[in-house]
């Protein structure tokens, strides 16, 4: 079922505030608050944060040449809280990870 | 009839309360005292609330008094910082709910932030973090309901305070702390709240109004008026002593029968053209002068001179009546009168004027009435006439037998007849005030029995 969405406002950093099409998760405390979109940056951090530890072990254990990350993000609100929402791209994965090895001799495929 | 109902009691006992960046909706539970959800004003700078009340349309401050000791309890009770004049409290009621009870809602949500109200209906009792909450279906609940009081409408109080929406773009309900869960975190409450409603009795006349049938009204209407007049002729028979046939009792039951009689008269048909109560009701004044007139027989009819009065009674009462009706038909008014009474907080409505505005016509439909039979009578007969007016004419014909009367009645001045016209507007006058304060009356009394029988019912 797709979740319902509706424009709430939202305050950057600098103070200017913007209305975004926010996708409303599950039951919401409805105060009505001017959200702040640091809460949002701040889990995108997080995400890339934890995406990029992985990505170094991946890169220690499999030695790929080239590695890319797609993800995509959606402003949602859940229980009254701003928060980033990752959803499905074109395809049918939350996440799509492309590793690229071009080949050179002595690496090989990694096994694992 | 417009009553005051206990929809618009709840919507005056709700306030808008603004923090940095967002609102949310309170209400009041005892003087000065207002509750809501803590996450509504856990962005509240250095602890202060803006409060706009609407009901006078002032801005108040009001500081975090209270929190719950459990962090998990989404509730916080403010205190206004200034003093809120005669602001109603509403009622809480601690029955549990039954499925399907139907609820109502007061707040002030985003999409709509002077004030909504939502309804819905009452689907059981639902667990969250240790916590019972009232699960509700039906209602829509946007962003800024949290903290809106919840009606039960069968039960007359408040059983609720609304702090989730299940669905805020759609009528999917929502959920709410029950008033248990309230009063078990703030147990000075129920004191408190007890206090309020043994003084005011707003909610108690208002939750009585939201029940009360036409019929039950109209008795009132019907009573008070009967009251009154019957109590003015009352008033008035030491002063005819020496006459025959004119005692306290008799005297009282005649007056009080012709004002019940007109009161239902008018009352009873305002119920059958309902979709007409703001405009003329042709209905109500035809079934108030019948009324009125066969009641005149009637009294005619028991003091036993049918014969000799009909005549004369018969004309005067339809007459009177039709004028009455005419004057009083307007139930909405006896309603917002009614209402009034009870409640004089409202600066808003300019009660005194539309009051005095209605007791003047009827005033002046009773002096019109007797100027029309002063004018077309004799001046003997008119004296009669003017002097027995509406209500006296049983007696006072039989008066003009006397000696006394009709040396009065020749010797008596031309313009003494229109002293009769102040005597008319004064029983005008005092039959509206009886039929505008008979419901309220009858409600208070009510109001007062019932308490008593509470208060007996704890006793034991």
């Amino acid at each position: 079922m797709e979740l319902p969405t509706k424009p709430i406002q939202v305050q950057l950093s600098d103070g200017s505030l913007i209305r975004v099409e926010a996708t409303l998760i599950g039951e919401q405390r409805v105060a009505s608050h001017t959200q702040l979109f640091k809460e949002v940056t701040t889990v995108i951090r997080s995400i890339a944060k934890e995406l990029s530890s992985t990505l170094q072990d991946v890169q220690r254990e499999a030695s790929p040449d080239k590695m890319s990350v797609k993800l995509g993000v959606e402003i949602a609100v859940e229980s009254g809280q701003l928060t980033a929402l990752i959803v499905k791209g074109a395809g049918k994965a939350n996440l799509e990870i492309t590793m690229e090895w071009s080949g050179r001799s002595g690496d090989g495929i990694p096994t694992a | 009839m417009a009553s005051q109902q206990l929809d618009h009691l709840l919507q005056q006992c709700t306030v808008r309360l603004s923090v940095q960046g967002g609102h949310g909706t309170g209400f009041f539970v005892a003087p000065g005292l207002i509750l809501t959800c803590a996450h509504v004003v856990e962005r509240a700078e250095s602890g202060l609330v803006d409060v706009f009340w609407k009901e006078n349309n002032q801005r108040y401050f009001a500081e975090i008094g209270v929190l719950p000791g459990e962090p998990n309890i989404d509730l916080a009770l403010l205190k206004v910082t200034t003093e809120v004049s005669n602001h109603p409290c509403v009622l809480f009621d601690q029955a549990v709910s039954h499925l399907d009870d139907r609820l109502y809602s007061f707040g002030y949500p985003e999409d709509n932030a002077d004030g909504d109200p939502v309804t819905c209906s009452y689907e059981g009792e639902s667990f969250r973090d240790n916590s019972s909450l009232l699960k509700l279906k039906g209602g829509q609940f946007n962003f800024g309901a949290s903290g809106s009081p919840l009606l039960n409408r069968r039960t007359d109080g408040v059983c609720g305070i609304v702090n989730i929406s299940r669905s805020t773009t759609t009528d999917l309900g929502g959920r709410a702390i029950p008033t248990p869960e309230i009063l078990t975190q703030f147990p000075q409450l129920k004191k408190l709240n007890q206090q309020v409603h043994q003084i005011d009795k707003r909610w108690a006349i208002a939750a009585l109004n939201s029940h009360q049938s036409t019929i039950q009204r109209s008795l009132g209407c019907g009573f008070g008026a009967g009251l009154a007049l019957g109590m003015l002729r009352a008033a008035i028979a030491p002063f005819f002593h020496h006459l025959p046939s004119v005692d306290f009792v008799s005297s009282f039951w005649q007056g009080g029968v012709l004002g019940v009689a007109l009161a239902l008269g008018i009352a009873r048909s305002n119920k059958r053209n309902r979709q007409l109560n703001r405009t003329w009701s042709n209905g109500a004044i035809v079934s108030g002068t019948l009324f009125f007139g066969i009641a005149h027989l009637l009294v005619g009819f028991f003091n036993g001179s049918f014969s000799i009065e009909a005549p004369l009674v018969a004309p005067m009462g339809f007459l009177a009546g039709l004028g009455l009706s005419i004057a009083l038909h307007d139930q909405p008014w006896i309603g917002v009168a009614q209402v009034d009474s009870s409640q004089r907080s409202s600066a808003s409505q300019p009660v005194v004027n539309r009051w005095g505005l209605r007791l003047m016509l009827v005033g002046l439909a009773f002096m019109l009435i007797q100027g029309i039979f002063i004018q077309f009578k004799t001046k003997g007969t008119g004296i009669v006439i003017a002097w027995s007016h509406v209500f006296y004419e049983a007696e006072l014909s039989r008066y003009a037998t006397l000696n006394w009367w009709q040396e009065f009645m020749t010797r008596c001045p031309e313009w003494f007849n229109y002293l009769a016209l102040l005597d008319a507007a004064v029983v005008g006058v005092v039959f509206a005030i009886g039929m505008t304060f008979g419901p309220t009356l009858t409600t208070q009394i009510l109001v007062r029995w019932y308490d008593i029988l509470k208060r007996l019912e704890h006793d034991e």
